[in-house]
């Protein structure tokens, strides 16, 4: 049985990590809209993109030199793993989803006979995968220090795998991260993003059949992909930055639920303990004053 | 019946409103565009956006280059950059 004292300082220790929590709670809950908000806003941008791609691909495919971006380079051989994962943790199972998923795939390729190369996105990624694979990370990048991400870094990145697949250092390019479901469930996705998925029946709406270019579309391909690259990972950023507050916030809602109840039961022992010392006091006294 | 365009950057819409022309900074040269033009997409160069109403212009807005996609009735322009005018 612990003393009194040290059931006091329990209480008071886990009185204050509840107050933590609970604050990081509420920080969490206010990032959480405004990464909503940037996700959101981000949104018309990148369903214009794909109607206009859809159009120039539509237009474009079939040619013998279509761009690498689009078609890859006809290779299955090596797969490049971008993993988009969180700078920071206290967000439960956030991160680890991404490296679980990350260590499946690559366990999966290499079964198969690929060879494997990520990308890692995020502090806690490049943490854990440069531990898990040391000799397959062949670029990282985080914003550890950041208050939120913009176009730029996206553009960064792209710029980065563009430079890899020109090299000839990739096949297939796959960007893994948490998709946003919602505040409560963040759903780990893949993504194939070189060669581009065929847009599907795209040209629904007819009248681009006749649509003209100026210049001529393999230039405003060579334009317009790596832009479409930037704004996928850039879309795909923005939802895993949402989705991590939203899992973080979910995450100390939890602690501070837990420390509630921890709070409660030490009390209850704190007062059986105190009211025991008591009683026993109260014994001794009266036994003492009956032998008299 | 009105030209509806459409301003977009990645972090925002810019502009969204009928307008009667908008002239680009084409790659190629600038263009007018009136409602009813030739379906077409065009690559912008880094320059002016002007937006007139009523025969008057009513917005310039300077762009950092983008792409312009053009349809019968709507005029769709995606730039990376797009101070406010």
């Amino acid at each position: 049985m612990p003393s009194l004292k040290a059931l006091r300082g329990r209480i008071v220790s886990v009185t204050s990590t509840q107050k933590i929590t609970s604050a990081m709670k509420m920080v969490a809950a206010s990032k959480l809209r405004r990464a909503q908000n940037q996700a959101g806003a981000a949104k018309p941008y990148a369903e214009r993109m794909e109607r206009m791609l859809a159009a120039l691909a539509a237009a474009a495919s079939g040619g013998p030199g279509a761009p690498k971006l689009l078609a890859g380079t006809g290779n299955d051989k090596t797969h490049l793993l971008v993993a988009i994962t969180g700078d920071r943790g206290l967000a439960g199972a956030f991160n680890a989803n991404i490296g679980r998923m990350t260590r499946a795939r690559v366990g999966k390729l290499r079964a198969e006979g690929k060879a494997v190369k990520i990308f890692a996105v995020g502090r806690k990624g490049t943490d854990y995968l440069s531990h898990e694979f040391p000799d397959l990370v062949v670029d990282s990048v985080n914003y550890a220090g950041r208050k939120s991400i913009n176009f730029a870094d996206a553009q960064a990145i792209a710029g980065r795998i563009t430079a890899l697949l020109e090299a000839g250092e990739f096949d297939v390019c796959t960007l893994l991260y948490n998709r946003f479901h919602s505040v409560i469930s963040q759903v780990p996705t893949a993504t194939q993003l070189i060669p581009a998925p065929k847009p599907e029946a795209a040209a629904a709406e007819g009248v681009h059949a006749i649509v003209e270019f100026e210049p001529a579309e393999e230039e405003m391909l060579a334009q317009l992909l790596p832009l479409n690259l930037a704004v996928q990972i850039y879309r795909a950023q923005l939802e895993s930055a949402a989705g991590f507050y939203g899992s973080q916030m979910a995450a100390m809602d939890n602690a501070t639920r837990n420390a509630g109840d921890m709070i409660k039961s030490l009390t209850l022992r704190y007062n059986r303990a105190r009211q025991a010392n008591i009683t026993n006091e109260l014994i001794e006294i009266i036994s003492g004053a009956e032998a008299v | 019946m009105a030209l509806e365009l459409e301003i977009v950057s990645p972090d925002r819409i810019v502009l969204s409103k009928p307008v009667e022309m908008v002239v680009l900074p084409g790659a190629e040269g600038e263009l007018g565009v009136l409602v009813d033009h030739a379906p077409m997409v065009v690559m912008l160069q880094p320059g002016t956006i002007r937006v007139t109403e009523d025969g008057k212009v009513t917005d310039e807005i300077a762009v950092d280059g983008g792409f312009a996609e053009i349809t019968g009735a709507r005029v769709t322009v995606l730039v990376s950059g797009a101070p406010a005018a």
